[in-house]
Parts: C-alpha cells; sequence; structure tokens
C-alpha cells in the first residue's frame, strides 16, 4: 500500500534535512509520495521546487514521488510532519520568544489541517512542542498528535551513555520524560544494555551511582554556567570539552545548547528522531530504516 | 497529549508510546520502576510545562532571559 508524508516547513534546514533522511533510509517504496509543503506564497514554492530536483538529484533511484504542494488545503497524507516555524535566531534567543513568535502559525496549521487532513497522523517537530502539540489538539484528535521531544532527548541520552560506556547506541536503551527543554527528565532506572555485557554493566552501575551523588539541575546549572562563558566568546571547541566530562544526563541538556547556537538548529538530529518516529508509525506496513 | 492517564498529567508530556499510524497509545509504565526522585522530578517536569504555555499562551508576549533555547 503506497504511503504520503507530507514536510511542512520543508525548505527549513530541518525540513530539507528530513526529506533526505527519508529518502535515503529505505523507509519509502517505489510510488509512494514525500509532499513538500509551502506557505502559499511564490517565493516559498520557488525554494520547494529547487528543494524537490536537489533531492531527486541525489536519492532519485528509490522511485519516490516527491511533489511540491503550495498550501496545506492541497495535501492529501497519510503522516503530516509538522517542521514549520520560527527557530532560535538572534531575535529569537528562548523558547518564551519561540512560543510567541509561532503561537498564531500553529493556529494557522491547526485549522488548516483539521479542515483538510484531520485523519492523518501528525508528527510535531517544531518548537516549542509542548505549545504546538497542546494547539493541535485542540482541532484535531489528540491521539493523532504526537511530539517528537522524548524521542529525540532518548536518543541523545542512549547515545551519551553509549559513548562513556565505549559501545554503540542501538546497544542501549534510555528513556527521557516530560518537558522538552529544561524540565525533561533522563530516567536512569530505565536504562539498559540490550546486550548484557559485564564491563559495560558494571560501568553503567558507576555511572547510575555517579549521577545520584548531586542533583541533576545542579549539575546542569553549574555545567551551563561554565559553558555560557565559551559561547560568548565563540570558544567553541572548549565548550564542547568542558560539556564532554560532564555525566551523560547533564551532557544531553547542554550539547544541543551549544549546537543550536552554532547551528540554529540540530537539523539531522532533529531528523533522524523524527525518522524514527515515522517507522514506528509504519512498522504494520513492514516498512524499515535501511532494512533494519 | 494527556487527559491524565499517565503520572496524572493533563497537557503535553513526554511518555513512552506505542505508535501506528491510527495513532498513538500509552506504553504500559511497568517497563519502567522509576525511584522516587525521577517521579519528583516528572511532577516539576509537569508544572515547567504549565507555567510555560499559561504564560505563552496568555501574554503572547516575548521575553529576554537567559535561558536554554529549545533542544532541538
Amino acid at each position: 500500500m503506497a504511503i504520503s508524508i507530507a514536510i511542512l516547513g520543508a525548505s527549513g534546514s530541518v525540513g530539507t534535512a528530513l526529506g533526505a533522511h527519508l529518502l535515503r533510509s529505505g523507509l519509502l517504496e517505489p510510488q509512494d509520495r514525500l509532499q513538500l509543503v509551502g506557505h502559499g506564497n511564490p517565493k516559498s514554492d520557488a525554494r520547494l521546487l529547487a528543494t524537490r530536483i536537489d533531492l531527486l538529484d541525489a536519492f532519485d533511484d528509490s522511485r519516490v514521488e516527491v511533489e511540491v504542494v503550495p498550501q496545506i488545503a492541497d495535501l492529501d497524507a497519510d503522516i503530516v510532519v509538522i517542521a514549520s516555524g520560527v527557530g532560535i535566531s538572534p531575535q529569537c534567543t528562548n523558547r518564551r520568544d519561540m512560543g510567541a513568535m509561532n503561537l498564531d502559525l500553529f493556529h494557522e496549521i491547526a485549522e488548516q489541517c483539521a479542515a483538510h487532513v484531520p485523519d492523518s497522523l501528525f508528527i510535531v517537530v517544531s518548537n516549542p512542542v509542548e505549545l504546538a502539540v497542546q494547539i493541535l489538539c485542540e482541532k484535531l484528535d489528540r491521539k493523532r498528535v504526537v511530539g517528537m521531544g522524548a524521542q529525540q532527548d532518548s536518543l541523545r541520552f542512549a547515545r551519551a551513555i553509549a559513548k562513556n560506556l565505549g559501545v554503540s547506541r542501538h546497544q542501549v536503551r534510555a528513556t527521557v520524560l516530560g518537558e522538552h527543554g529544561l524540565g525533561m527528565v533522563p530516567i536512569w532506572s530505565s536504562v539498559e544494555l540490550t546486550t548484557p555485557q559485564k564491563e559495560a554493566d558494571a560501568a553503567l552501575e558507576t555511572l547510575r551511582k555517579t549521577s545520584e551523588q548531586i542533583d541533576l539541575r545542579e549539575r546542569v546549572a553549574f555545567l551551563q554556567k561554565s559553558v555560557v562563558p565559551l559561547l560568548e566568546n565563540e570558544k567553541i571547541a572548549e565548550a564542547y570539552e568542558v560539556t564532554r566530562q560532564a555525566l551523560p544526563d547533564a551532557r544531553i541538556f547542554i550539547e544541543p545548547f551549544i549546537t543550536t547556537h552554532c547551528m540554529r538548529s540540530t537539523p539531522n538530529a532533529t531528523a533522524n528522531a523524527t525518522l524514527h518516529i515515522i517507522a514506528a508509525a509504519l512498522v504494520d506496513d513492514h516498512r524499515r530504516i535501511h532494512d533494519r | 497529549m494527556l487527559e491524565g492517564e499517565c503520572f496524572g498529567v493533563h497537557g503535553a508530556f513526554g511518555i513512552p508510546i506505542a505508535l501506528d499510524r491510527r495513532g498513538w497509545i500509552q506504553r504500559p509504565m511497568e517497563i519502567l520502576s522509576m525511584s522516587p526522585l525521577e517521579n519528583a522530578m516528572i511532577e516539576d517536569s509537569a508544572r515547567s510545562i504549565r507555567r510555560f504555555l499559561d504564560d505563552v499562551t496568555a501574554k503572547g508576549q516575548t521575553g529576554h532571559s537567559l535561558e536554554l533555547p529549545n533542544l532541538q
């Protein structure tokens, strides 16, 4: 059965990265459709037309239909990924500003989606993710709306632990719950190795116990205090190095902070986390990422 | 968006879910046996989200506090 996935905000850095990740993952098959959705204005359409050709030049071997859809009213998608909105910039330096600036856009997207594609599955990538989810759920079935923040944070937590243990991320199961921001909760009690190994298990237990010695919020605040002056002086390598020495649960707060300072977003990490959510939604369709 | 089915939270909150094309369902929470400290942090996180959403949706104003940006 052919599948159609739409990306709102497809011309942005995260949307563009997601298009590439989707097409190179092997998740989509010939006759499936990837819809790049614009804002209904010529500038947006032009950017998307160029993005489409760029993606086809790179990935057309898969014979997935890549289409430009001028506006939500023209959509016909099983899954709608919402990656639209203002991100971090010199004019928007925190979640509160971002929320205020994206508020009207989120309401507009919710209205349009409810009117034209109410039965799709909605994956929210835009930030602040909790705000976007709340607004979408005012107009859409809440069970069809999924924010991807906790998935991304969980993947980061697993990677950070794996790095300390000297194993691959796919050998670590880890969960982060709650807010996609300063209030996120890394759940050490959930962490486990998929293939138990004596040395790594012992190292994991040491990490877990060390993390209990000082409150996480204190450790994050201390790390942030060390990193912010380095960022203000554009000492990026030093900022990453200071962060690297922290425990995994604190690292996942600050490392993306540094990356966002440099790149204004984390396009590949976000696209990868979103890809995993899409793959989870398509398991019953026997779709796999890279045949796994 | 929870309606009290997990941790008693009403609102947007990251929890373990199972997913298909029709939507999400909560994954059984017994997969996580959380410590008292983790449970307390969950409550703080829910309060933090609530405060943030109330602040943004009620006022729609911008602020300039030094805080971590969204963790995309």
